[in-house]
């Protein structure tokens, strides 16, 4: 075969393990937790293998480049999949036994998508990336349409019709761009836009930061976000609101500091006014909201905010700490949804009034869930704290006083409506008093993230040093 | 001279961080061992042991005293005496581990002390290159110098005697060992903060402080309104630290170094630059603004009266001895930058003197009996500020360890007499208590006698120096100097009538149903030292005019030497012996005599108040809640935020973006209704956003490119 | 006025040609009587439609449709391939083989899950 094909072999053995589900259920449908388990399991074997395959090379005409960016990417992208899996089989095991199969070969196809994206350096490739990895998510966002409490609206047909909408519109925006793009400058390759580029190629280009803008969730381009957070069923918007988002911010450093460096003075001034925007909104807006999943969809947004701002930096350390910021975002976000799921699983509802008594009940469920908030809010002895600090350290070596000075003031305002949060689980609630039941999947799932997230605060080293490494493959130099 | 190679000064947070670790351990244990028991639904009960009952709306908010029986009957309604007490299993271990580890950094703590006689200036240990990629490079070094070493000392020393107290204080709590956890992980937090080499390790645990205040004011969450009173105190001190980092982002783009020595070293190079020296300016400034959070000064003070909701020691610890002294010791530890500027050094003694009356003139009026001492707390931060604002440092560091003697020896017997009076916080509800509480009695006569400057005692020569300094600068210090002397003589005031209410006069409880008894001498003892230190504290700092050197102050000239030389150019200060002998004896003529104003009028009990409260309505209301300060940030902040984002909320979110998800409110019938609905609606708004920004975003670039 | 921009007089164009064209219909349209039953019909001639236009078709008709798209792109592959074949050779075999493989399996999923079953 090929010279190059072993550099897909993670990819390959993702891509194999969602069709060896398929056929399973296609032959032995209704296996209970088997299939979650054997995926989770599976896609375990693949991130250990993924510390041995070590291929590093180039496609031929530089399509497709597997470096250290890409190794991280991978690996970032299994763990958030296998999180994500193992936060899923209690919930679909309950749920809808009949049909999970698909479910889990839809987050693998995605999940494949991901990882080849980080890698892709051709506009045909990365779009087709871009499409394997959302096309799975529009149909997994509306999963659950008849699922969830009975007292709640169902939720579920229409945030995936959203996701849908506005992903198909965005894509639309990017393809309309990259005609023009590709058309102008002749070449598909990404880094092929070059200095002083036409007129008619910038247009093109910001019709691609726009397109990329609505994958990250980026203000204005973020309406989606809450409405879909707070419909799609939980579990998946656990791995939706991370693993597409650190694919799209991946996105955005290969095309602006790998592909369009030469020219940063055109797109640094748009990608800042978004970094700003979006701190700014998604903290405001995250203010008085009541439900806990669109509140958290609004501290999403704001959190985009601060690492576009560490990717305003443009170098290598501030792409370093974009990373790692996202990393540690993975862990923390899929923490605080699981959390939430287990509480509203059996409480119904995700209204902050629902979550009371939480801290009582299942005094570690509700420590857990308070970790991963105090992470969020930047708080010291969690991995947000550094993710934070770093940040905004890199940003103000860049010269970005301004936004700093406001994204410092914001977090404020973020620490109390995440405290908020926190204050809602400790609550009286009379009505229920026994644990929250947790499958043990679940409990797993939020037991490793709680590790990473406790861990990467205390010892942030061996991460910082991966992600400063992988940085290096798009930013050279300092 | 530095000695460079103590890799053992690393064991002196480490201990703590161990203890804290190893409760943390035993907690788990312990709640596992009670697992099955809470299958019955058991824990569905708040049986905090004694603890939780009745501490009432006392911390809630200042209006509350009126009604305070009333509240504390409607909590011991919910948590009363006829549960049992829960069983401590494990967590009986915790607070050996957490005192050993205390006990044994206080030991280290002196070894070092010991260890920077003679020439040596600071003990360090070699650098830890913490993250070092190559192009991101952090190292940590801890550093124990001649500040720092006095720091280390009243927290760990201060700190094993509130920990032994607290193992009685907490006796029969649900969460005994998590309690301990928290505290010595509070320590570890307080440690790094002055045993740092870099701002970065200082920043670590100047929000590690925070963090670890925020879960023991919030310690009995589940009475509601402690979980309250800890966000809004770890909210406010962020405010602080958001303006500490500025701060400190401002002096790495000036000094090109996260290093204290050299930032320290460097200011004097920088004053020839005027832009330079502005930036400093700044720097300062927002530096400053993290010192008001953290130790709770004008117009960030409003937190600490409500961080009383948590549990005493922790009152004693946190919020009067180590964390709140956090701003103290970071403005002396970059006194330079301070000294640069004596603009900036008025408006830090300024902000004190203000600070120092406000708080002092509302401690005046409390009934509660930690209120008294919070705003007590406040005021006196207020006088260190003062102190630093001119310039002497070492007056200020003075009065912080005398402060950190008095004030824990008083929080500590007010948790004796609250323990003693089953969970009673009005002094209103007191009285006559020195017979049933010799032991208390004495120790908090002391801590009382320190803490209104009765002479000789600590507080007398540390509040005086301070008063000295403010006095001798002249011009618009005279001011401060005034406000001082007024305050010094509320606080005589104000601490005479706590004592006379709470231990003077007739008992005015039912002696029925309250049967006040003396704390276990686990309790005593560690008020029995703190009585001691506080007498005789003093003699760190002997004024010259008694014919001895300052201790302290040649203690410290390594350490305020840059800045002093700073301050030495705008000229010095200098008072004559005659006019300093007049200042010590102003000062003890008027603790004297507000002391026995005081007592004169609580000694026969409450009706002072109830006169003031019936003459001057409109004044006690003023006093009572701190002049309004707390009200007005309610009405004139918090008030119109929550409008602003009810607004932002109900019309942009819900209306335009989120209209069809909750404004429809009821389930769509079937699938199809629903996405005609909404693409009819809401997918159009969208669409209308997203030409709109992609517009926007057109507009920018195309103005690039000109 | 000298128009400079190319993109102003674009918009300007675009505005007045597409506003010209409403105003224009809004004073020459024949005006039906208010009172006509025929008006609201959708044939003016008479003849009456056969049901609504906003029929649902069933469901079963988007699953044909969908996996008629599955040998739509099979096909689509496969064309390019066939004229290459020769320069491809076994590499570009087996990856084609692969393709059609990966397809199948989607195929055989759904025809297992009943997807063919009309009933």
């Amino acid at each position: 075969m090929s010279a190059w094909l072993h550099l897909f072999t993670l990819e390959l053995a993702v891509v194999a393990i969602a069709l060896l589900v398929l056929l399973w259920d296609a032959f032995a449908p209704a296996a209970g937790r088997a299939v979650g388990w054997t995926t989770a399991l599976l896609l375990g074997g693949v991130f250990a293998a993924s510390f041995f395959v070590d291929g590093r090379g180039t496609v031929p005409h530089g399509v497709f480049v597997r470096d250290e960016w890409v190794v991280f990417h991978e690996r970032l992208f299994l763990a958030a999949g296998i999180l994500g899996v193992l936060g899923s089989i209690d919930w679909l095991a309950t749920r809808t036994p009949k049909r999970q199969a698909e479910y889990y070969a839809l987050l693998l196809f995605s999940l494949a998508g991901m990882m080849l994206l980080a890698g892709a350096r051709d506009w045909i490739l990365l779009v087709t990336c871009f499409e394997l990895m959302s096309m799975p998510l529009y149909v997994l966002c509306a999963y659950g349409k008849q699922d969830g409490p009975a007292s709640e609206p169902k939720l579920a047909a229409e945030a995936g019709l959203k996701l849908f909408i506005t992903g198909a519109a965005s894509s639309g925006l990017t393809l309309f761009g990259l005609a023009l793009v590709v058309g102008m400058t002749g070449t598909t390759h990404v880094g092929g836009i070059g200095a002083n580029p036409a007129p008619l190629t910038i247009v093109g280009m910001l019709f691609v930061l726009a397109g990329f803008g609505f994958k990250v969730g980026a203000v204005p381009f973020h309406m989606w976000v809450p409405d879909t957070y707070q419909g799609a069923p939980t579990p998946f918007v656990a791995f939706l609101s991370v693993a597409p988002k650190a694919a799209g911010l991946a996105t955005l450093a290969i095309v602006l500091l790998g592909g369009w460096s030469a020219d940063s003075s055109v797109w640094l001034p748009v990608l800042l006014v978004l970094a700003g925007a979006s701190m700014v909104v998604g903290n405001l807006f995250a203010l008085p909201q009541t439900d806990a999943r669109r509140l958290l969809g609004f501290s999403g947004v704001a959190q985009i905010g601060y690492a576009l701002l560490a990717l305003g930096a443009m170098s290598r350390g501030g792409l370093a700490m974009t990373l790692f910021f996202v990393a540690t975002y993975v862990f923390t976000n899929l923490g605080v949804f699981f959390v939430l799921h287990a509480a509203a699983e059996e409480g119904g509802g995700h209204s902050l009034a629902r979550i009371a008594g939480l801290s009582r009940r299942s005094p570690w469920l509700g420590g857990a869930l308070l970790v991963f908030l105090l992470s969020l809010a930047g708080i010291p002895f969690v991995a947000g704290f550094w993710a934070k600090l770093f940040v905004f350290m890199e940003a103000w070596n860049a010269g970005l006083v301004g936004l700093v000075v406001l994204g410092v003031a914001l977090a404020v305002i973020g620490l109390y409506y995440y405290l908020t949060v926190a204050r809602s689980t400790y609550m009286a609630d009379g009505d229920r008093t026994t644990p929250v039941p947790t499958g043990f999947a679940l409990r797993a799932a939020i037991l490793v993230c709680l590790i990473f997230v406790v861990g990467l605060g205390l010892w942030p080293r061996p991460l910082v040093e991966a992600a400063d490494r992988a940085a290096a493959g798009i930013v050279s130099g300092r | 001279m530095n000695l460079t190679d103590q890799t053992w000064l690393w064991a002196i947070p480490a201990l703590p961080l161990a203890g804290s670790a190893l409760c943390g351990i035993l907690h788990y244990l312990t709640i596992k061992a009670r697992m099955p028991k809470r299958a019955h639904g058991a824990h569905g009960h708040d049986d905090h042991g004694h603890d939780a009952h009745g501490h009432g709306h006392a911390a809630h908010a200042d209006h509350a005293a009126s009604d305070h029986g009333a509240g504390d009957h409607a909590h011991g309604g919910d948590h009363g005496h006829g549960h049992a007490k829960v069983e401590p299993g494990l967590s009986a271990f915790a607070p050996w581990i957490a005192v050993l580890a205390m006990a044994g950094a206080f030991a280290l703590a002196i070894k070092g002390f010991l260890g920077l006689q003679g020439e040596t200036h600071a003990l360090e240990s070699p650098a830890w290159d913490w993250i070092d990629t190559g192009t991101f490079r952090i190292d940590l070094a801890i550093v124990l110098d001649r500040l720092s070493s006095v720091m280390t000392l009243v927290i760990t020393g201060v700190g094993t005697l509130i920990h032994i107290y607290a193992a009685g204080y907490m006796k029969g709590d649900k969460h005994y060992a998590k309690f301990f956890a928290y505290l010595n992980l509070f320590v570890f937090a307080m440690l790094m903060l002055v045993l740092s080499s870099n701002l970065l390790g200082l920043f670590v645990g100047w929000e590690g402080v925070g963090l670890c205040s925020y879960f023991l004011i919030g310690f009995w969450y589940e009475k509601g309104w402690p979980a309250e009173a800890g966000q809004k105190a770890f909210v406010m001190n962020r405010i602080g630290d958001a303006s500490f980092l500025i701060g400190s982002f401002l002096l790495v783009k000036l000094f090109g170094t996260l290093d204290l020595s050299d930032i320290v070293a460097g200011v004097s190079g920088l004053l020839g630059d005027p832009e330079k020296k502005y930036e400093l300016l700044l720097a300062g400034l927002f530096l400053f603004g993290g010192a008001c959070g953290k130790s709770a000064q004008l117009p960030l003070f409003t937190w600490l009266p409500d961080a009383m909701a948590g549990p005493t020691p922790v009152s004693a610890l946190i919020h009067a001895a180590t964390m709140v002294t956090a701003g103290i010791y970071l403005t002396v530890r970059l006194n330079p930058v301070y000294a640069a500027s004596p603009d900036l050094l008025f408006f830090i003694g300024a902000v004190g003197a203000v600070t120092a009356l406000i708080a002092g003139s509302t401690a005046l009026v409390q009934r509660d009996i930690k209120r008294v001492l919070a705003y007590s707390t406040v005021s006196q931060l207020g006088y260190m500020f003062l102190g630093l604002g001119t310039g002497a440092w070492a007056a200020a560091i003075f009065h912080l360890v005398t402060h950190a003697f008095f004030k824990a020896l008083l929080f500590l017997g007010a948790g004796s007499v609250i323990h003693g009076m089953h969970e009673e916080q009005d002094m209103h509800k007191m009285g006559g208590l020195k017979k049933h509480m010799p032991a208390t009695y004495f120790t908090f006569l002391a801590g009382a006698a320190a803490l209104s400057g009765l002479p000789l005692l600590s507080g007398y020569f540390s509040k005086d120096e301070i008063l000295a300094h403010t006095f001798a600068h002249g011009g618009a210090y005279r001011i401060l100097w005034g406000i001082g002397i007024a305050t010094a003589a509320m606080t005589a005031f104000y601490t005479w009538r706590m004592v006379a209410l709470t231990f003077f006069g007739k008992e005015r409880f039912d002696p029925h149903h309250v049967h006040p008894h003396e704390s276990p001498s686990v309790m005593t003892v560690p008020l029995m030292v703190l009585a001691v230190l506080s007498v005789f504290g003093g003699l760190l700092g002997l004024p010259p005019v008694l014919g001895s050197t300052h201790a302290l102050e040649h203690w410290l000239e390594p350490v305020t030497a840059a800045g002093n030389a700073l301050l030495a150019e705008h000229g010095t200060h200098a008072l004559d012996h005659g006019t300093e002998w007049m200042l010590l004896g102003l000062g003890a003529v008027i603790a004297l005599v507000f002391m026995g104003l005081g007592i004169r009028a609580y000694v026969g009990g409450t009706a002072r108040d109830e006169k003031v409260a019936s003459s001057a309505p409109g004044l006690a209301r003023f006093l009572q809640g701190a002049w309004g300060i707390d009200a007005a940030y309610t009405a004139y902040v918090v008030r119109p935020m929550q409008l602003l984002f009810f607004v932002v909320a109900i019309v942009i979110d819900q209306f335009t973006i989120d209209g069809m998800v909750n404004g429809a409110g009821a389930v769509a019938r079937t699938c199809g209704d629903r996405v005609r609905r909404m693409t009819s609606g809401n997918i159009a708004t969208y669409g209308l956003w997203m030409g709109a920004a992609a517009a926007l975003i057109a507009f920018l670039f195309l103005k690039r490119i000109g | 006025m000298v128009i400079e921009s190319p993109l102003l007089a674009f918009l300007i164009v675009a505005f007045a040609v597409a506003g010209s064209m409403l105003v224009g219909a809004k004073l020459l349209r024949v005006r039906a009587k208010h009172s006509s039953p025929l008006k609201p019909t959708t044939y003016e001639c008479g003849e009456s439609p056969a049901g609504p236009a906003w029929v649902r078709f069933h469901a079963r008709y988007y699953v044909v449709a969908l996996f008629f798209v599955v040998f739509d792109i099979e096909a689509a592959f496969l064309f390019p391939w066939a004229l290459v074949v020769r320069e491809a050779g076994t590499a570009g075999l087996v990856a084609v083989f692969s393709f059609v493989a990966v397809l199948m399996v989607g195929w055989l999923w759904a025809v297992k899950k009943g997807a063919l079953r009309w009933q």
